[in-house]
């Protein structure tokens, strides 16, 4: 009894770029991947892959996969430039992240670690990793 | 006017940036290399082995600067009237930042900026994007000057996310 109670927790990686948005379900330990989606498995329509409401299928059918799975909590990792605002991830990410939520997922940490292009000068710090 | 040539270090906006100039007989500021000489950062971050922009003092820099190109990963930041985005094959930028020493990590968060379009997710206003892979300098800066004449926008040209998953995985 007390051994099914045991949460068990995923890590959701969001991808999302110009074009496209890629959820990433794995372990927490990032190794082992339990469902990929990414834009082109949702739409047919190359210019649609990076939208919102294909992003949102994408997180949808990764959430579905999830609690088939008995797994019910998830961190988030966010890899997405250029939402609203340089602090905001871009639209495709967070349609995905409201998705997850509306599909019954219990979220814990939210971390964005969108990759910062640098040479000798950066706009930001690095994330603390 | 203030052109921007931005994009991933290593995707060739210094190289483009000089004959550009030349042609339209602009002056290029190459934003690297002010904001190291001029002090333009807040700190240095270790990490990165990058100075952080203090863009309050950058902005300051460059106001009464008019008719130039501004050449950097942060250019389109700057105010623009007009911003190109260079785009190359992350593998041939994997092997250019490889040949300027910059160790593995460096080397692999530039590469996985240039996969998810950073610079141009993060570009507003006028926006015209340039796939420069196997491509000449002459050629692409022909194509950047019609562009320029004619006022063009173009974003969305590339998708190397869906060829290159494998780099965002590490
Ligand atoms: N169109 C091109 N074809 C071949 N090599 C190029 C091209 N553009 C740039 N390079 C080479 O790539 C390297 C990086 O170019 P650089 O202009 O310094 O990039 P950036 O200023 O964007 O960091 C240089 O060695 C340069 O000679
Ligand atoms: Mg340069």
């Amino acid at each position: 009894m007390a051994e099914q109670k045991k949460e068990i927790w995923a890590i959701v990686h969001i991808f999302s770029s110009y074009n496209n948005t890629i959820v990433h379900a794995t372990d927490i330990t990032g190794a082992e991947t339990i469902a990929r989606v990414s834009g082109g498995m949702i739409t047919r329509n190359q210019r649609d892959e990076g939208s919102p409401y294909v992003a949102m299928q994408a997180a949808f059918r990764v959430a579905e996969i999830l609690k088939e799975r008995g797994i019910y909590n998830i961190h988030i990792k966010v890899r997405a430039p250029g939402g609203s605002g340089q602090k905001n991830p871009g639209p495709g990410a967070q349609a995905a992240i409201r998705a997850l939520a509306r599909a019954g997922l219990r979220i814990g940490r939210i971390e964005d670690v969108t990759p910062i292009p640098h040479d000798g000068t950066t706009p930001k710090k690095a994330y603390k990793k | 006017m203030r052109i921007a040539i931005t994009g991933t270090p290593g995707v060739g906006k210094t190289t483009v940036s000089k004959v550009l100039a030349k042609r339209l007989n602009m002056e290029v500021i190459d934003i690297t290399d002010v904001v190291k000489r001029y002090r333009l950062y807040i700190d240095y971050d270790e990490d990165m082995e990058s100075y952080v922009i203090d863009f309050e003092k950058l902005n300051n820099f460059l106001k009464d600067k008019d008719n130039i190109i501004l050449d950097g990963h942060v250019s389109h930041l700057l105010n623009p009237d007009y911003t190109i985005v260079l785009r190359c094959d992350p593998k041939i930028i994997e092997e250019r930042l490889r040949k300027r020493g910059y160790k593995d990590k460096k080397v692999l968060e530039n590469v996985q900026a240039e996969i998810l379009d950073v610079c141009l997710c993060e570009s507003k206003g006028k926006v015209y994007e340039i796939d420069t892979t196997n491509r000449d300098v002459e050629d692409i800066v022909n194509e950047i000057i019609e562009a320029i004449k004619e006022g063009k926008e173009r974003k969305g040209i590339v998708d190397w996310l869906s060829k290159y998953y494998e780099y965002l995985e590490i």
